[in-house]
């Protein structure tokens, strides 16, 4: 038999000849496995610096996502936006052995602007990373 | 299911599957790359992969950014791999570097798009960086389940 596998496909929709958007499962493609999550809150001195959200051992960089909460709900990260004559964003980053949540202020107001730093800032966050490697080899 | 959770479980979270839920069957993936120009007002420089899905699937993607790469400042040096859509801007020696790295789908295909300039005096000049972006892209369409 060289044509077999499992396929679900959502209520309504005949598993033998649906397109594959109306497949809830299907062992021709593998699934994102879920490796590790979390959430937490921290505070950043100035809107400013890092942390390390988790450490792993999976000997590559993984599949990650997280999302911030500055009082108005999670979203993902990337994020940032204009306060005052400031920038401020969050980057997450997957390093071989860290997940990391770093906060950047930078100042964009010219010769005329604020430049007085952002008071400390305390955000929420959730975090999950997955086994599948960043980079397909 | 979990180890040690129960099969009569109502809990989700007990579960490592389970068909009344969607999970995310990666249906293709692979790395485009883009290159940024050195014009002056630059533009976004975009590529596309063709997946031919004939609907618009949910996607993931990743790249190394120009700011954590090159720029030598503690707090950039720190980033390796992030993820799209990635949008910074940064002071730098008097300039205002921004950098623009997004990703979206259509029915068929796969676009990126990628903008790097430094900003000085109401003039942009564009930067040269080719950003390599790791994609994935599931069976699961884009929509409301």
């Amino acid at each position: 038999m060289s044509n077999y596998g499992l396929k679900i496909a959502e209520v309504g929709y005949d598993v033998k000849t649906c397109t594959e958007n109306h497949l809830i499962y299907s062992s021709k493609y593998p699934q994102l496995k879920i490796q590790d999550s979390g959430s937490g809150s921290h505070t950043f001195t100035n809107n400013q610096g890092y942390f390390t959200l988790v450490t792993y051992d999976l000997g590559y960089k993984p599949f990650f996502a997280v999302w911030i909460d500055e009082g108005s709900g999670y979203k993902l990260v990337t994020y940032g936006q204009q306060v005052g004559d400031f920038y401020i964003g969050y980057i997450a980053t997957a390093k071989t052995t860290t997940l990391e949540l770093i906060a950047i202020t930078t100042y964009n107001g010219g010769m005329f602007g604020d430049n007085t730093l952002p008071e400390n800032k305390t955000v929420d966050y959730a975090w999950v990373i997955f086994y599948d490697p960043i980079k397909d080899e | 299911m979990r180890t040690g959770k129960d099969i009569s479980s109502s809990n989700v979270l007990d579960y490592r599957f389970w068909s009344k839920y969607p999970s995310l069957n990666v249906k293709q993936r692979g790395t485009i790359s883009v290159t940024t120009t050195d014009d002056s007002f630059p533009s976004a420089v975009t590529q596309t992969v063709h997946h031919n899905f004939g609907y618009k699937p949910q996607f993931m993607a990743f790249t190394k950014s120009y700011t954590s790469q090159n720029i030598d400042k503690y707090i950039f040096n720190l980033a390796d791999y992030v993820n799209l859509d990635f949008y910074m801007e940064f002071e730098d020696v008097g300039a205002n570097i921004t950098e623009e790295v997004r990703g979206f789908v259509t029915e068929n295909d796969f676009t990126v798009s990628a903008n790097l300039f430094s900003a000085v005096s109401g003039d942009q000049q564009g930067l040269i960086y080719t950003y390599d972006i790791d994609y994935i892209l599931f069976m699961e369409e884009a929509k409301p389940i």
